[in-house]
């Protein structure tokens, strides 16, 4: 029975020869020159015949005879074409390639080894090898130039002269190999020996015996050889000599002092472990000795100190690998995938050397892996399509690492068709992921986004490559698993980038120290951006509510924020009930503290900027101490539901404290379908996507800052100033044959408009049948922006509200209220006194668009109603089951459930089905009509027509 | 006849909430007085009190008041930590009001307890936990089955 020892060990050198002849073939293939490069060929051919070689003779030595045979087969093909220095073609090279595969398959089942059948793959060899020998195969190949390097007899084994005291020798040469001649003279012996082994392993077979071993009848070449192989000789001062002598007064075969061992992976761990332990120490002794001031305990420490992070520093060194292990096997795949799919690819590798930390390099072989199937399935189009485009028929993709301070980029970028954000969008829609509004909403990286949520698949079939969906999700949480992120860029035509971002070790991480409730905790350096500190008037200033999320207006954009201590609170995943909750209760505080100079001036918060792949919020925290290196111990096995903690760790004062897992605080506190972030013109902005609104951003006269939902506008018209016309105190303009008002916000609002002249705007109202515009002065473009309503503008007439856009406060105007004003509609008469009903009447509005809940919340407020609002059905279903109301007033097209499923669900419902319905929608078709009353609502209305809306409402109450 | 080394058993008696209770030696590594500062652990079951440091190793500490009530009770600073053994439970400590004594208990005056409802609503934690009672001249004494703490804990909310 072979000892599991050698076995192992001949399982890891043998992967190692296995990877030495994929790459010398990858290295063949690339041969374009065959006579310029004659050199290049005879050494890959040599390398890759010594692995095969080396190989057999393992697989012999040890007994494993498939092995055995199939490395014999190719050693015989490697063989000829070293003979005559040919290049493998494209056939031999596939041949080659599968003979690896069934390679890697038997070292798979090692012990079954000889089980598996591989006659199939031999029979291919020794085919193909007589086909070499009889040059029905010389297209693709060179011909022979030079001598090959042979120290092997034709049959493939190696011919050694034993020179020994033994006076038997016969038993054990006969065990691994065949001796063809023995001599005796003055009581020593010499065997001439042939033997499948080569020098290391005979040495090794021989071990127990005395004796000089050296290489018998080497072919002609056989001075490269020795040179290739100068490690196994005694000295080499002999090279000037003929090969042969220096042959001859070779004696014991002495092997230089080896600069490697190998070690087994869990010993390493173990040193990590203790190293981890020893840092602890470490930290404990430093704290200890700078509190007690003690000179020379301080010496000591600063010792240890000083040694622990070079002890530590060393055996981090020892688990960490070339990324290369894990690179070098992606040209393979490369070249399957274009074979199979007849694709032109190249891939360029950069970055081999970036050495990571063994569990991360093996953890990110199936992520990267992956992305790269992606790549060549998803992302390189065929030539035929490349060439249509505009591109070399040959689509390249670039692996690119590089280490940065503490952690590794890899980017995996490719140039191909890139990802069609509205193909992902339909998708995501047809899948149920998104709706159609939150889809309007999305900018084009939100959508290329989606495909990084469980289940998206964008593939039609199930492939072999990739697309089966267990797509980027999967990639995407095996990455920040590890403490790393995951992005996705592209453009259309040109091509997309992956790139994964990774720590560099797991076990000993930086972290910032912080204090939440007189405790300590850590937040992983990894994941903090920065520590941003505000004070005063700023804490009531810079944070807002937006829909029911606490926000910090951050270097121009919105930052939602997490307060450490309502997470430690609540055991479960914040609803946006409990958000809003949250919100309210700082809110209500910072009100209260407005009212007192004292208390403001004292006002100090601590926010953590923390990030996971492309998640970005504010963490509030008591206070950030200072920066610690940690050493990552799990959660008790107990605590596997405590989501909020990645680990814990013992600190430098001796005590324990809980590593933050920001993941999880994330996940537990921010909603998910809101939470997408943008990128926009190279600066990084959280949005939430709800209140994420289009408008138009102008200036009417001088004065302040105005902005209308896109929503609200039918029609931009430029015009000539001097062109506006006022009869009877009314201002109008004819624009083709038609007759518009217009009307100034000046007017309105009671400041005085500088009168313009040259080049005006008219902005026309999309709803209603208002003939009439409002004169801005200046455009200065369409935002993307959060609205965040401040409310204590709501019943200003006129005003929807108002909202800080950058840093600048902006106005948004009810553009209907301006147009009826400027028409000379008595506004009062539009609405109803509410005072009259005999009790305030409570009204739900249903809408998901910011503008319009606004709006009509405004509207329904200046009648003295109570109005509630829900931002979808099932909320509002939600709100009717919990409050009683009087109406119900329902947009149709909603997320998560729409006005139809809505009132259907209140007319099933008992205790709710009587409440008064209305639609208010901008589907204006009969059929749309039709379908609204057919699902149960009493009226239909649609956006907007102020006049019908107070009619309808005076209908329900009763009221005329 | 019985030999009498295997029909006695040594328990460690302790008080908690002013009752006494008893488990087997053998389960316990050590008992201490809790000197070092703890870590709590928001969103772990009310019984953990929350995490130390012993000698380099993290615990899990019990409230063992809390565990058997079913809701969170404060702790005083003067009680005592049993350490359970390696294989009984994984780096627990288990936290009570006070020691009483051990003692060697002859397997006559021990009686299994089998008092575990099935029904959901009436699970009582502390029967869980009770695998015999001790029945001396002055009252009955649950004897708690160390096995099952861990599997408390994690049962519990």
């Amino acid at each position: 029975m072979v000892d599991e020892e050698i076995i192992e060990s001949f399982r890891v050198e043998s992967e190692e020869h296995l990877e030495a002849i994929e790459a010398e073939l990858f290295t063949l293939e690339k041969i374009e020159d065959p006579v310029a490069e004659e050199e290049i060929i005879k050494d890959s051919l040599n390398s890759a015949f010594r692995a095969a070689h080396s190989l057999k003779g393992a697989a012999v030595f040890l007994g494993f005879s498939n092995i055995t045979s199939v490395t014999h087969a190719m050693e015989n093909i490697l063989g000829e074409l070293r003979n005559s220095v040919k290049c493998p073609g494209v056939e031999c090279a596939n041949l080659m390639f599968d003979s690896l595969d069934a390679l890697s398959k038997l070292f798979v089942e090692l012990q079954d080894s000889d089980k598996i059948d591989v006659d199939e793959i031999i029979a291919r060899l020794n085919s193909h090898v007589d086909e070499i020998k009889n040059g029905s195969l010389d297209k693709g190949y060179k011909k022979k130039s030079d001598t090959a390097v042979s120290a092997v007899s034709s049959n493939g084994m190696f011919e050694f002269k034993i020179s020994t005291d033994k006076k038997d020798l016969c038993d054990e040469l006969e065990t691994i190999g065949k001796i063809l001649d023995k001599s005796c003279q003055n009581d020593k012996f010499e065997y001439i020996f042939e033997t499948a082994l080569d020098i290391d392993l005979l040495e090794l077979a021989l071990e127990s015996v005395k004796c000089d071993i050296e290489y018998h009848n080497l072919c002609d070449g056989s001075d490269k050889l020795n040179k290739k192989e100068s490690n196994v000789k005694e000295k080499d001062d002999s090279k000037d000599l003929p090969a042969k002598k220096r042959k001859s007064s070779s004696k014991r075969i002495v092997k230089p002092m080896e600069s490697s061992v190998r070690v087994p992976v869990a010993l390493l761990g173990e040193l990590m472990s203790l190293a981890g332990e020893l840092v602890l120490v470490r930290n404990q002794h430093l704290r200890w000795s700078s509190e007690n001031n003690d000179t020379k305990a301080k010496d000591i420490s600063s010792r240890l100190d000083t040694i622990t992070t070079e002890l530590q520093t060393s055996i981090i060194r020892t688990r960490m690998q070339p990324l290369d292990k894990v690179l070098s096997r992606l040209p393979r795949i490369v070249r399957d995938i274009a074979q199979s799919l007849e694709k032109k690819i190249k891939l360029e590798i950069t970055g081999r050397e970036v050495e990571v930390d063994k569990t991360i390099l093996e953890s990110i072989v199936d992520p990267l892996t992956h992305l790269l199937r992606n790549s060549c399935d998803h992302g390189i189009e065929i030539p035929s399509e490349r060439v249509l485009e505009n591109k070399d028929e040959t689509g390249v993709i670039r692996v690119t690492a590089k280490q940065e301070s503490g952690h590794i980029t890899i980017i995996i970028s490719d140039d191909g068709k890139g990802i069609d954000p509205e193909k992902i969008g339909a998708i995501a829609l047809e899948k149920s992921i998104v709706s159609e509004n939150e889809l309007i909403k999305m900018s084009d990286q939100d959508k290329i986004s989606l495909i990084m949520l469980p289940g998206f698949s964008t593939a039609k079939s199930i492939s072999n490559i990739s697309g089966r969906g267990v797509g980027m999700d999967v990639v995407k949480s095996s990455i920040e698993k590890l403490g790393g992120s995951f992005e996705i860029s592209s453009k259309l035509g040109k091509g997309t980038t992956f790139i994964l971002n990774l720590p560099l070790t797991m076990a000993i991480i930086q972290s910032l120290v912080i204090s939440e409730n007189d405790n300590k905790y850590l937040i992983p350096r990894i994941n903090l951006e920065e520590v941003i500190n505000i004070f005063g008037e700023s804490v009531c200033n810079k944070i807002q509510a937006v829909n029911g999320q606490e926000v910090l207006n951050y270097h121009g954009s919105l930052l939602q924020l997490v307060r450490l201590s309502d997470v430690f609170e609540c055991k479960t995943p914040f609803d946006s009930k409990k958000r809003e909750e949250i919100t309210n209760k700082y809110q209500c505080y910072y009100k209260e503290i407005q009212q007192n100079n004292d208390l403001v001036d004292s006002m100090v918060l601590d926010i953590a900027v923390v990030r996971v792949g492309q998640k970005r919020f504010g963490l509030v925290i008591d206070k950030a101490l200072e920066t610690e290196e940690i050493v990552v111990k799990p959660l008790h096995p107990g605590q596997s539901n405590v989501k909020i903690f990645m680990g814990s760790t013992i600190m430098g004062d001796g005590s324990v404290s809980l590593i933050l897992d920001i993941d999880g605080i994330a996940k537990h506190s921010l909603s998910e379908v809101h939470y997408l972030e943008k990128e926009h013109e190279g600066n990084n902005f959280m949005t939430y996507s709800e209140s994420m609104q289009k408008v138009l951003s102008f200036a009417a006269g001088s004065r302040d800052k105005f902005a209308l939902a896109l929503s609200f506008i039918r029609r931009i018209y430029t015009i000539n100033a001097e062109e506006v016309k006022n009869l009877g105190g009314k201002e109008f303009i004819v624009i083709g044959d038609k007759s518009i008002n217009v009307a100034r916000l000046g007017d309105v609002f009671g400041y005085r408009e500088k009168k313009n002249t040259g080049e005006v705007y008219l902005i026309m109202p999309r709803f209603g049948s208002y003939n009439c515009g409002i004169i801005a002065s200046e455009i200065f473009g369409i935002l993307d922006t959060i609205i965040n309503f401040d409310g204590s503008m709501i019943n200003k007439d006129g005003i929807l509200g108002t909202s800080l856009i950058g840093d600048d406060l902006t106005i948004f105007p009810d553009i209907y209220y301006i147009c009826e004003k400027a028409l000379g509609a008595d506004n009062k008469g539009l609405t109803f006194d509410g005072s009259r009903l005999d009790r305030p009447k409570r009204v739900l509005v249903a809408e998901d668009t910011p503008f319009f809940r606004q709006l009509v919340k405004t509207y329904l407020s200046s009648d003295a109603m109570i109005v509630d609002t829900a931002v979808n059905g099932k909320e509002a279903l939600e709100m009717l089951a919990r409050s009683d109301y009087d109406l119900l007033l329902s947009d149709i097209e909603m997320p998560v459930m729409n006005g139809l499923e809505l009132i259907k669900e209140v007319r099933r419902r008992k205790e709710i089905m009587n409440i008064p319905a209305i639609s208010l929608t901008s589907l204006d078709s009969d059929e749309d009509k039709k379908r609204c009353l057919d699902a149960g609502y009493d009226t239909y209305l649609a956006k907007l027509n102020r006049e019908e809306f107070h009619d309808s409402i005076k209908k329900i109450f009763k009221l005329n | 006849m019985k030999n009498s080394i295997t029909n006695n058993h040594n328990f460690y008696f302790f008080f908690s909430e002013g009752r006494k209770w008893g488990i087997d030696i053998a389960a316990i590594r050590e008992v201490g007085e809790l000197t070092e500062s703890l870590c709590p652990v928001p969103h772990a079951q009310h019984s953990v009190m929350g995490y130390i440091n012993v000698r380099g190793d993290i615990y899990q500490l019990i409230s063992f008041k809390s565990l058997i009530s079913g809701k969170k009770k404060k702790e005083g600073s003067e009680g005592l930590v049993l350490f359970l053994k390696e294989g009984v439970g994984q780096a627990i400590g288990v936290y009570v009001d006070d020691a009483s004594e051990i003692s060697t208990v002859n397997n006559v005056d021990i009686e299994k307890w089998n008092a575990i409802s099935t029904d959901e609503e009436k699970f009582d934690m502390s029967e869980y936990i009770t695998s015999s009672v001790y029945r001396n001249e002055k009252d009955l004494v649950p004897l708690i089955d160390a096995l099952r703490i861990e599997s408390a804990v994690n049962m519990s909310v």
